[in-house]
C-alpha cells in the first residue's frame, strides 16, 4: 500500500474531504479492487470500534478518585498540625558532612532501624504502592519522545508525562525546571548511616533522580516479598496548617515495607518552591524516622 | 476557541487563585474521558484508575505552567497517553508477577475486567495485540472520536504519522479479528 493511497483511504474515514473531493477519492477506489478491499476493511474496523459505548467510572471509582486528588493536591481543609517529627537520621546527618551541596542533590531513601541493620532488615515493598512518583523530579529531564515511529513496541517507548507536560510549560517555569541526573551526577556522595552500612543512599538517589521506573527498580531490589503496610492512616500524619494553603507541600505515598516490626513508610514531599524530597515515616506514631530534606 | 476551551481556561484560571469548586468542575468536565482513554489503553480497571489519577495530579500540580496558547483538554490527553505509556512500560517490566490471567478477554472468568473494557472480548484482545502507540491512534480516533489533527496535537506527531499509525493498527486488529473480506458482515455485539 502506497503512502499516498494510505492517505486516501484514512481521509476518507476519518479525513474532512468536501463532497467534490470525496466524490473523487471513492471513484479512484471503486477503480481499484486492491485499494477498495483495503478501504472496506479499514472501514468495518473504524466503524466497529466507534459503535462502542463510552466507558464510564463507577460512583465508588469517581468519589475515590476525587478524593485522593484532594487529598494528594492539598485542597482539603487541613486542620491538624503536620506530624513530621524530628528526624533521627537529620540529627545524625547534619554534623557528619556539612552537606549544604551534597544534601541538595541527595535523592535517595533511607531508612534507620531501630536495632542496627542486617542487609535483610532493609526491605521496601514498593511494587504496588501507587506511583504518582512525582514529576517534578523529571520536569527538566528530557528522556525522550515518540519519534514518529510507527513500529513502536513497549520496549521502545520512551516518552514520559513529564516529557509530554514540558510541551506546555511556559519559558520562565521550563528554566526553573529541576534536572535531577544532572543535579545529582559528580556530587559527593553521602556517607553510608553508620547503622544500616549496606544502603548505597547515592544509587538510591541517583535512580530517584532517573526516575519512576530506575526508582522502582532500585526499591524493588530490596522488596523481597514483603507486604505493603497500610496507609491510609498515614495521610493524617501530613496534614499541614500553615495559614497559607499556597505554601503547603504535596505528597506521594511512594513506598511501605515493614522493617523490624516497623511499618515505615515512604513519602515524597513536594514543596511549592522549593526541591522535592523523601521521608521515611513510622506508619503507627507518625515519626519521620528519615528524609532526604535538603 | 470552543466553548469547552474557553470555560477550561478560566476554570484553571479559578483553580490557581485556590477556588476549590473549579478542581471539581474541572474533573467532571474531564475524568471519564481521561479514564475512558487510560482504560482502553490499560485494559484493566484499577491500573486506568491509577493512571487516571496520576494524569490529575500532573495537570493540577502543573496548572500554573499550562501555556494558554493549547487547548487544556489537547495538553490534558496528551498527559494521559503518555502517563499510560509509563504505566504500560511498567507493567511490563512486572510481567512476571501476577499480571496476565485475569485480563485474558477470552477467560470466561474475567468478567469485571470485560465489564470495565466494554468492549467485546474479541476486539479488546485484539486491541491488545497491537503496539500502545499503535493503540494510541485507535483509541484517540476511533474509540475516542478525535479528529486526524487531535490526534496528533495529543500525540505530539505529524498528522501523517497518526494516519499510518492509523492504518496499521486497523489492518492488524482486521486481521486479529478475521473475516474482514468486503462483503463481510461482521456480527455486532448484542445490546
Amino acid at each position: 500500500m502506497s503512502d499516498h493511497n494510505l492517505d486516501l483511504i484514512t481521509e476518507l474515514i476519518n479525513g474532512h474531504l468536501s463532497p467534490d473531493e470525496r466524490r473523487v477519492a471513492l471513484s479512484r477506489v471503486a477503480a481499484d479492487p486492491e485499494l477498495q478491499s483495503e478501504y472496506e476493511t479499514q472501514l468495518a474496523v473504524s466503524s466497529l470500534l466507534s459503535e462502542a459505548p463510552p466507558p464510564t467510572m463507577t460512583a465508588a471509582e469517581r468519589s475515590e478518585l476525587r478524593t485522593t486528588l484532594r487529598q494528594q493536591l492539598n485542597l482539603e481543609d487541613a486542620s491538624t498540625p503536620v506530624v513530621v517529627g524530628p528526624s533521627r537520621w537529620q540529627r545524625w546527618w547534619a554534623p557528619v558532612t556539612g552537606l549544604a551541596a551534597a544534601a541538595a542533590v541527595i535523592i535517595g531513601v533511607v531508612m534507620i532501624l531501630p536495632d542496627g541493620g542486617s542487609d535483610d532488615s532493609l526491605q521496601f515493598a514498593a511494587a504496588e504502592v501507587e506511583t504518582t512518583i512525582q514529576t517534578s523530579i523529571n520536569d527538566g529531564a528530557d528522556t525522550g519522545g515518540s519519534d514518529g515511529s510507527a513500529d513502536g513496541a513497549d520496549e521502545e517507548l520512551t516518552t514520559t508525562t513529564a516529557a509530554a507536560s514540558e510541551e506546555f510549560l511556559s519559558p520562565t517555569a521550563a528554566e526553573d525546571t529541576i534536572d535531577g541526573s544532572a543535579d545529582v551526577a559528580g556530587e559527593q556522595p553521602p556517607e553510608a548511616l553508620p547503622n544500616i552500612p549496606d544502603v548505597d543512599l547515592n544509587q538510591l538517589g541517583l535512580a530517584y533522580a532517573e526516575g519512576p521506573g530506575d526508582f522502582e527498580d532500585e526499591l524493588n531490589k530490596s522488596a523481597r516479598g514483603v507486604e505493603p503496610v497500610e496507609t491510609s492512616e498515614v495521610w493524617s500524619c501530613l496534614l499541614v496548617d500553615t495559614g497559607d494553603p499556597a505554601s503547603e507541600p504535596s505528597f506521594t505515598i511512594e513506598a511501605s515495607g515493614t522493617i523490624d516490626g516497623v511499618a515505615v513508610v515512604v513519602v515524597a514531599v513536594t514543596p511549592p518552591m522549593e526541591d522535592p524530597y523523601l521521608i521515611a515515616l513510622d506508619a503507627d506514631t507518625c515519626e519521620e524516622l528519615a528524609s532526604t530534606r535538603p | 476557541m470552543t466553548a469547552r476551551s474557553a470555560e477550561d481556561r478560566a476554570l484553571i484560571r479559578r483553580y490557581l487563585e485556590g477556588d476549590v469548586e473549579a478542581f471539581d468542575e474541572l474533573m467532571r468536565a474531564h475524568e471519564d474521558r481521561v479514564f475512558g482513554i487510560c482504560l482502553r489503553m490499560m485494559k484493566d480497571r484499577d491500573q486506568a484508575l491509577d493512571a487516571t489519577q496520576d494524569v490529575f495530579l500532573t495537570v493540577f500540580r502543573k496548572a500554573d505552567r499550562y501555556k494558554e496558547q493549547a487547548a487544556f483538554s489537547t495538553w490534558l490527553y496528551r498527559v494521559s497517553i503518555n502517563t499510560c505509556y509509563d504505566h504500560l512500560r511498567r507493567r511490563q517490566r512486572k510481567r512476571t508477577e501476577a499480571i496476565p490471567e485475569h485480563l485474558d478477554p477470552s477467560d470466561p472468568h474475567s468478567g469485571d475486567a470485560l465489564n470495565a473494557v466494554e468492549l467485546r472480548p474479541d476486539i479488546e484482545k485484539a486491541l491488545a495485540g497491537i503496539s500502545p502507540e499503535f493503540r494510541a491512534a485507535v483509541v484517540l480516533v476511533d474509540l475516542e472520536g478525535m479528529s486526524l489533527d487531535g490526534a496528533a496535537d495529543t500525540l505530539d506527531v505529524p498528522v501523517g504519522t497518526v494516519k499510518s499509525r492509523l492504518f496499521r493498527a486497523r489492518k492488524q486488529l482486521a486481521q486479529e479479528l478475521g473475516n474482514f473480506a468486503p462483503g463481510f458482515e461482521h456480527p455486532r455485539e448484542e445490546p
